[in-house]
Parts: C-alpha cells; sequence; structure tokens
C-alpha cells in the first residue's frame, strides 16, 4: 500500500488518482445528461400540475413556483362542472370493456396460430402483421359510414370492440410468440387423457400464459384510455363522448379558466401514469418485445 | 414445426371445425373492423361520388392524378419528412446515450427510466394541449427561455412559417426519447458481461467499451428503431391536429391532418380516400424497401465485425 518510496510505485499511485479523476468526470458527465433530460421530460409535467392548482393570474406571475394555496375547487370544477368525471367512467368502462374483449380475441386466435398448422395460415399472419401499418384515416371514413349500419355508431361496446380489432395485430404476435415457447409436456398428456381443443386451451395454456395475457392487457388498457380519433369520429352524442374527445370540446368553455384545464388534463393522464407504475415490469419487455421483434 | 406432429397425434384433436372455431372471433372481428374498412378506402379513391353518396361506378384514377400535383400534399409530406429528422437524428441518438448512462448503473437508474418514459403513457391528445398552452402563452417555454437567459430566441411557436413546421413536430420527438431509451436499454442489458470483461482484460476504455461492445450490441434493434421511425413519422398528426389543425395556411400540415382535412372539413371523400391510401402504401413501400435494405447492412456488418 504505502510504495511511495520507489518510482514506480509514485506513478502507480498517481495514475489512479488520475484514472478516479477521470472517471469522478465521466460519471458527472453521464449525470448532467441523466438529469438534464430528465428536466426537459419532465418540466411539463410539473408545470402542469403545480398549474392545475393556481389561479388563472398566478400560473401569469409565477409559472415555477409552488401555488400559494391548493386551489383544490379547480379539480372539483373539472369533475363536475366541467363533467370529467362522467367522461372519465365512461372512459374506464370502454377501456375495461376493451381489455376483455382483446384477451378473448387474441389468445384464441393466437393458440391456433401457435399450435396447428393450417391452410392460409401464412396469409392470416400476413394479413395481421399488415395491421401495424395501416394508418387508422384509412379506416376512419368507411368505419364512421359502416358502423352506423351495423349498429357500434355512437356506442360504447362497439368502441370497445373496434379498440380490441385495432390492437389485435400487436397482441396476437406477443401472444403467439409466447405461446410458442411454452412447454408442450402437460398439454400433451391431457390430449393423451382425452381433452378436447377448448379444454387444453382453457385449463392449461391460457394459465400458463398468464405473463403475456397481463403484458397485453396492459398495452391494450393505455391505447383504449387514451386513444382519441377513433373516439371523436365513431361517437356523437355528449352521453357517449371518452375523456380524451370530451377534454377537447373542454377548451373553448374553460379557455379563460384554464387552471380546470389543467385539472382535467391532469386526471387524463393520473390512470395512465399509475398504471404504468404498477406494472412497469411488463410495459418495459412489452416494448422491448414489440420492438425487437416487431416489424 | 417439429412439434407439430406431437400436438396433433390424437386423431380429432385440432379438427379443422375445431381450428375454425378458435380463428373465428379474432379473424371475424378484426376482418370487419380492420380489413374490410381498409378495401372501402380503395374502393371509395376510385368511385364516383354524389352528394355524400358513394355511386358504384369506376370513376377512373383523377384523384391519384391530383395526389401529384398537390402542392398541400407536398407541404404536408415536408412535415412529416421532418418528423424523420427529429425522429431519427435526435430521439433516437439521444436515447443510445441516455440508455448508455443508463445501463452504467447509475444510481436512480429506474426514477430516471420513469421520468423519460412517462409521455408514453399519457394520452397524445392531452400532451398536444398541454403543450399548445405551453408554447403559446408567456408561462410556458418562453417562461422558460426567459428563465436561462434564452429569451432572445423566443419566437411565435405556432404561427411563424419556418418554425411552426418544427415546432409541431418536436412534442412528438420529445415524447419517443423516453420510449426508445427503454428498447435500447433492454438490448444492451442483453448484451452480455463476458464480452465487457474481456475488453476490460484488453484494457479497453470506457470509450472503446461502447464501440466495440455496446454499439455492436444494440445494431439490429437500432435498425429497427430506424425503420419504426420511418412509419412513425408517416403516422404523425396528433400535435398538429390539436395544436393548430395545420395552420397557419397548411403550413404544419402532415399527410394525415391533410387527410382529415379533406375527409372531415371540406368532406372530399373521394380524394380523402385516396389521401389515406396513399399513406398506407408509401409506408408500405418505405419500410419494404428500408427493412430490405437494413437487412443486407447488418449482414454486411457483421460479416466484417
Amino acid at each position: 500500500m504505502t510504495s511511495t518510496t520507489t518510482d514506480a510505485g509514485y506513478g502507480r499511485r498517481r495514475f489512479a488518482i488520475v484514472s478516479k479523476m477521470k472517471k469522478r468526470m465521466s460519471q458527472a458527465a453521464l449525470y448532467s445528461v441523466l438529469i438534464g433530460w430528465g428536466l426537459c421530460a419532465g418540466y411539463p409535467f410539473y408545470w402542469l400540475i403545480v398549474s392545475s392548482f393556481k389561479r388563472p393570474y398566478e400560473v401569469f406571475s409565477s409559472p415555477f413556483a409552488f401555488p400559494k394555496e391548493l386551489l383544490f375547487s379547480n379539480y372539483v370544477d373539472a369533475w363536475v362542472l366541467a363533467h370529467v368525471g362522467e367522461m372519465a367512467q365512461r372512459s374506464l368502462y370502454v377501456t375495461i370493456a376493451s381489455g376483455v374483449f382483446a384477451i378473448v380475441l387474441a389468445s384464441t386466435v393466437s393458440y391456433a396460430l401457435s399450435r396447428f398448422d393450417f391452410r392460409g395460415k401464412g396469409l392470416l399472419s400476413g394479413f395481421l402483421s399488415m395491421g401495424f401499418m395501416v394508418p387508422e384515416t384509412i379506416r376512419l371514413l368507411p368505419l364512421a359510414i359502416f358502423s352506423r349500419k351495423v349498429g357500434v355508431y355512437d356506442n360504447l361496446v362497439g368502441l370497445a370492440l373496434i379498440y380490441a380489432a385495432s390492437r389485435l395485430p400487436f397482441n396476437s404476435f406477443l401472444l403467439t410468440a409466447f405461446m410458442e415457447g411454452l412447454p408442450r409436456e402437460l398439454e400433451e398428456a391431457a390430449i393423451m387423457d382425452g381433452a378436447g381443443m377448448w379444454r387444453v386451451f382453457w385449463h392449461i395454456t391460457l394459465p400458463l400464459s398468464k405473463p403475456a395475457l397481463v403484458t397485453v392487457t396492459t398495452f391494450q388498457v393505455l391505447y383504449s384510455w387514451n386513444e382519441f380519433i377513433l373516439a371523436l369520429m365513431l361517437t356523437k352524442s355528449f352521453e357517449n363522448r371518452t375523456l380524451p374527445v370530451g377534454m377537447m370540446m373542454l377548451i373553448g368553455e374553460f379557455f379563460t379558466n384554464f387552471p380546470v384545464l389543467f385539472a382535467a388534463s391532469v386526471v387524463g393522464i393520473i390512470p395512465g401514469i399509475v398504471f404504468f407504475l404498477v406494472l412497469q415490469k411488463q410495459v418495459v419487455q412489452g416494448v422491448a418485445a414489440g420492438a425487437l421483434k416487431g416489424v | 414445426m417439429s412439434k407439430k406432429g406431437s400436438v396433433s397425434r390424437r386423431p380429432g384433436f385440432g379438427s379443422r371445425a375445431g381450428i375454425a372455431l378458435f380463428l373465428l372471433p379474432g379473424v371475424g372481428t378484426y376482418a370487419v373492423f380492420m380489413l374490410y374498412p381498409t378495401i372501402q378506402s380503395f374502393l371509395y379513391s376510385v368511385i364516383e361520388w354524389q352528394l355524400l353518396k358513394p355511386v358504384w361506378r369506376f370513376e377512373g384514377f383523377h384523384n391519384y392524378v391530383q395526389l401529384l400535383h398537390d402542392p398541400i400534399l407536398l407541404m404536408a409530406l415536408g412535415n412529416n419528412f421532418r418528423a424523420w429528422v427529429l425522429h431519427a437524428f435526435l430521439a433516437l441518438p439521444l436515447a443510445v446515450l441516455l440508455s448508455y448512462a443508463l445501463s452504467r448503473r447509475a444510481h436512480a437508474a429506474g426514477f430516471f427510466r420513469l421520468i423519460y418514459y412517462i409521455p408514453n403513457v399519457c394520452g397524445g391528445s392531452i400532451l398536444a394541449l398541454i403543450w399548445r398552452f405551453l408554447y403559446t402563452q408567456e408561462y410556458g417555454i418562453n417562461a422558460v427561455l426567459k428563465l436561462v437567459g434564452l429569451g432572445s430566441i423566443i419566437r411565435p411557436w405556432l404561427s411563424a412559417d419556418g418554425i411552426v413546421q418544427w415546432a409541431t413536430n418536436f412534442p412528438q420527438t420529445w415524447a419517443r426519447v423516453g420510449f426508445w431509451t427503454v428498447v435500447f436499454l433492454a438490448a444492451m442489458s442483453s448484451i452480455p458481461e463476458e464480452l465487457y470483461e474481456a475488453a476490460q482484460l484488453d484494457g479497453a476504455n470506457a470509450w472503446r467499451e461502447v464501440i466495440h461492445v455496446t454499439l455492436p450490441g444494440i445494431r439490429g434493434v437500432y435498425l429497427s428503431a430506424n425503420i419504426m421511425a420511418v412509419i412513425g413519422s408517416l403516422g404523425s398528426y396528433i400535435y398538429q391536429y390539436i395544436m393548430t389543425k395545420g395552420g397557419p395556411l397548411h403550413r404544419s400540415e402532415t399527410v394525415m391532418t391533410y387527410t382529415l382535412d379533406t375527409l372531415f372539413t371540406k368532406n372530399d371523400w373521394g380524394y380523402g380516400s385516396t389521401l389515406a391510401v396513399f399513406q398506407f402504401c408509401l409506408g408500405a413501400v418505405l419500410s419494404l424497401l428500408i427493412s430490405r435494405f437494413a437487412r443486407k447492412g447488418l449482414r454486411s456488418m457483421e460479416g466484417v465485425s
């Protein structure tokens, strides 16, 4: 340790100090990048939340400061006067329904795709992956016309079904890949014992696929809660406005009392954030899987 | 495929009717709500329209000829191009940098990842609304710029030509950074630690580690990120739609906002459908070309290293 008497030791120690300093500096550089972008990414949210508790003039006079007093009344106004409460309930309803639809539609298709060979399988996979590239605009007008004919126009259950169909390419892609990777022993034993397709699916494959089902549902829920353009074009009456659409209708009404609008925005984004906090692992896995294997 | 025989070993299991029953709900819903409307739009673009009623008679491809001479479409494509420039040259490199910093066992990596990713779990329409306020009012971006002494670069972000085109595209980029950080972080964490140890034994410094281990390790993901950036940029619209409606004078239009405007404001259903079909085909062609090109590039790079 104390080899300072020799030149070599001195050199080594100086080298150690220099490399330590270099390491510190590179650490500092890394952290400044991380914090810098953290500020950029977080600032709009900080600003939104702080402003949502202020009076309008206070937003102007001290944009960065905490509110002098927390005006929860902005939230009450948003929830009641601006009908955000109703809209959020409706959005929740559509979101839950679409989650259920998504699980039913994607798990059955994925079971068939992952377990059997049949004629037209390649074609079907091709059609499904085409869905990754279909822009929303190409479907909007035909859907708006056709949904009136089949009774899903201005209908929240219909909207939920359309949401599940929209996400089927992603959902079935993820689930099929997961099911293909499952061990087959249990299934084969059950088949030998005379179990039919439905029983094998329901009692073995589906329970084993739970992790992938959670991921799929998570993405479906985030999508459905936030979806805007389909909801805008396929609903008409006030009773069927979901939160993202209804929010836009509030802009004119609350343009001068904008902290109420901010409070409504917070209500709109909080569920997604909480959901993400709880299911972070699944989201991260799904994002990675989709990006690593997708396209 | 080797497992195929084992599953359908028992006669009667996996009958055609059984498979069809499993496929029916999903495929049926998908066909009705995805495929059918898409095909309809193709037809809508070549049939005759009279007062918003389709006359099912082939009208020719004059809508497609109109595409070629549409100055607004050209402006819109310009903005999609800007979206791609920001995505490919700002969001992706920044995400690589951030994910590298996080992967080197930074303290509070989970916290940073959370902050970066949050825009991706929020509705684009609500984020666009927030950004609209941030851009247009004295208390938003402009207040920040004044605070850090950059008051001189304050501009009318959403109304000046030459600025609105970039300003409307920026929030999408801002949101995407976190998404790609998470993706690259996952890719980096799947790089075997032995590669780093081997590099250290060879006396590599941090910089050389990045060049020789980290970047090659995420090459494949980075290429598919670039493909997704093209498709994503072609489909960007929500910020423009909420913040400017493509204005002023179509300056911040994207292909999708222009399509929406044509379909639902001008009620020109034939040409609007043509625009949508055009976007779909352009996206398909571009992603095919790039993925072929990228795969070729990837193969040759793997051959080299």
